[in-house]
């Protein structure tokens, strides 16, 4: 039973966060380079969910998922099924709650990119787009990685929204911390413990893997930095 | 009659330091050669070679180079930069810190090599990805001999960390002469060389120079080292003395060749 638990989080934390990392590319990008006003919008659009309660978030996609409003009915006939309760549904919900954890350590390691270098780049004739592949992109490598393990470490712990889009459906998407949950309440003491001690697992790693990144993200400059 | 290779008529924006209003009038009339740039912290010296590469969009004036306008407020002309065949050396530069010395050069150089006109061998498929991987590794014959010129090529493998500040000036200059441009633009670009080193290093500018057929503004605070090199020397005074008065014309004096004069900027003063 803790092997399909485990299963379904592994699986649905890695793509989140990858699916992630590859977005906040140019989510990222265009936050922090654009000069269009629209930005601020949009990056306070992005951090939303670090404010919402996940329960009202949970709510609001089951609503957007359903196949009777249009976006969800759409889906549904993209997918074969409906959003909600089956893994694809979750994996989305996943990648609405955490993008603000994969976007804003990307962002922020764009920002702190000098505008010299930027510019030394610009003037030694190289274009927008290859500044950012050849310049900006390899110089935030420890800002990705932190955002990957952010995403990553998040989608592991979410509790509201998986509860609410993903119905709990065992092996499909009952996640470890629902299992702790379900456990609990059926007075299966060892069963919740076991899951426990996972997700503990998990966020200690993170937390030590994070350390690291932000050691090594203090000094670009250092000369063996990768 | 022959277009002035060099026509500079500019008020300068306001930018950090420097005082606003400013007027910098000079010509360069030679086709090729170094025009020295010198004044006092804050007198724009650093804001007229960015009005000139196009980096800064708020610069009123003429400027012209064979007789093409590159900025002309009065037509409403501004080229962007990649408009302008111009190198530009910032002050106090330093390398890409991802990249090593070698991978520093050969960005550039990959620019630059896209930049100009190259006839290549129809080659195709396999061959043609090996060729291009390889290329990424190596820098083309031609920039080769312009780190050679430098005296850089020991260093190619070191990162930016591991050098020293006039080994850094030394890459910066070959990573802007990979370029190829009709005016450089450059900013105190032997900034921690010896005395020795800067001899050298400016020799090498004028024979690339001269070589390329190109013009250089070259900004220095010792002007004395510049008096074999220079054509001519561009001298802005400090903000008290350019007080908007029309300033006075100075003749060019010993610059049989090169007529460097501001209405608010003196000229000559060098030997």
């Amino acid at each position: 039973m803790i092997h399909s638990a485990l299963s379904v989080t592994v699986a649905l934390s890695f793509l989140t966060a990858t699916i992630l990392s590859v977005l906040s590319l140019p989510l990222a990008g265009w936050i922090v380079f654009s000069r269009s006003s629209w930005t601020t919008l949009g990056e306070s659009i992005l951090t939303l969910t670090l404010v919402l309660p996940p329960a009202v978030l949970g709510y609001l996609l089951l609503v957007v998922f359903s196949p009777d409003s249009l976006p969800g009915s759409l889906m549904a006939r993209l997918l074969g099924h409906p959003l909600p309760f089956s893994f694809a549904g979750l994996l989305l919900a996943s990648l609405i709650y955490s993008l603000p954890f994969s976007v804003q350590p990307v962002a922020q390691s764009f920002r702190q990119i000098p505008l010299r270098t930027i510019e030394m780049a610009r003037i030694l004739g190289a274009r927008p787009f290859t500044v950012f592949r050849k310049i900006v992109v390899p110089m935030s490598l420890p800002g990705l990685a932190t955002g990957w393990v952010l995403g990553f470490a998040h989608t592991v712990g979410e509790f509201g929204v998986v509860m609410m889009v993903g119905g709990n459906i065992p092996g499909e998407t009952r996640t470890l911390s629902l299992k702790a949950y379900d456990d609990l309440l059926s007075m299966k003491a060892h069963g919740a413990r076991d899951s426990v001690l996972i997700l503990l697992l998990f966020s200690s790693v993170s937390l030590v893997a994070l350390n690291l990144l932000r050691r090594k993200g203090v000094d670009p400059h250092a000369p063996d930095a990768p | 009659m022959r277009p002035m290779p060099l026509e500079v008529d500019l008020v300068l924006p306001r930018l950090g330091a420097t005082p606003s209003g400013r007027r910098v009038v000079f010509t360069l009339s030679r086709d090729s050669g170094i025009l020295g740039l010198c004044g006092p912290s804050g007198s724009g010296k650093t804001t007229l070679l960015r009005v000139m590469a196009g980096l800064c969009p708020k610069a009123s004036g003429v400027v012209r180079v064979d007789g093409v306008p590159w900025l002309d407020s009065n037509l409403g002309t501004d080229l962007p930069l990649e408009g302008r065949s111009v190198a530009y050396l910032p002050q106090g530069v330093s390398l890409f810190p991802h990249m090593n010395v070698r991978e520093n050069l050969v960005f550039a150089s990959r620019l630059a090599g896209s930049a100009r006109v190259v006839k290549r061998p129809p080659s195709t498929g396999r061959l043609a990805g090996f060729r291009s991987f390889w290329r990424a590794r190596g820098l083309p014959g031609w920039a080769q001999e312009v780190v050679e010129l430098f005296g850089v090529s020991r260093l190619l493998e070191k990162r930016s960390g591991e050098l020293s500040g006039g080994q850094v000036t030394r890459i910066a200059l070959a990573r802007c002469f990979l370029r190829s441009a009709r005016l450089y633009l450059l900013d105190e670009p032997f900034a921690g060389v010896d005395p020795e080193g800067r001899a050298s290093l400016g020799r090498i500018l004028a024979g690339l120079l001269a070589r390329r057929q190109a013009m250089a503004l070259l900004v220095t605070h010792t002007p004395d080292e510049l008096c074999s090199l220079a054509g001519g020397m561009v001298r802005l005074l400090p903000e008290e003395d350019g007080d908007g008065s029309p300033g006075v014309p100075v003749s060019p004096g010993r610059m049989s060749e090169t007529e460097a004069r501001g209405l608010l900027a003196r000229s000559g003063g060098w030997e």
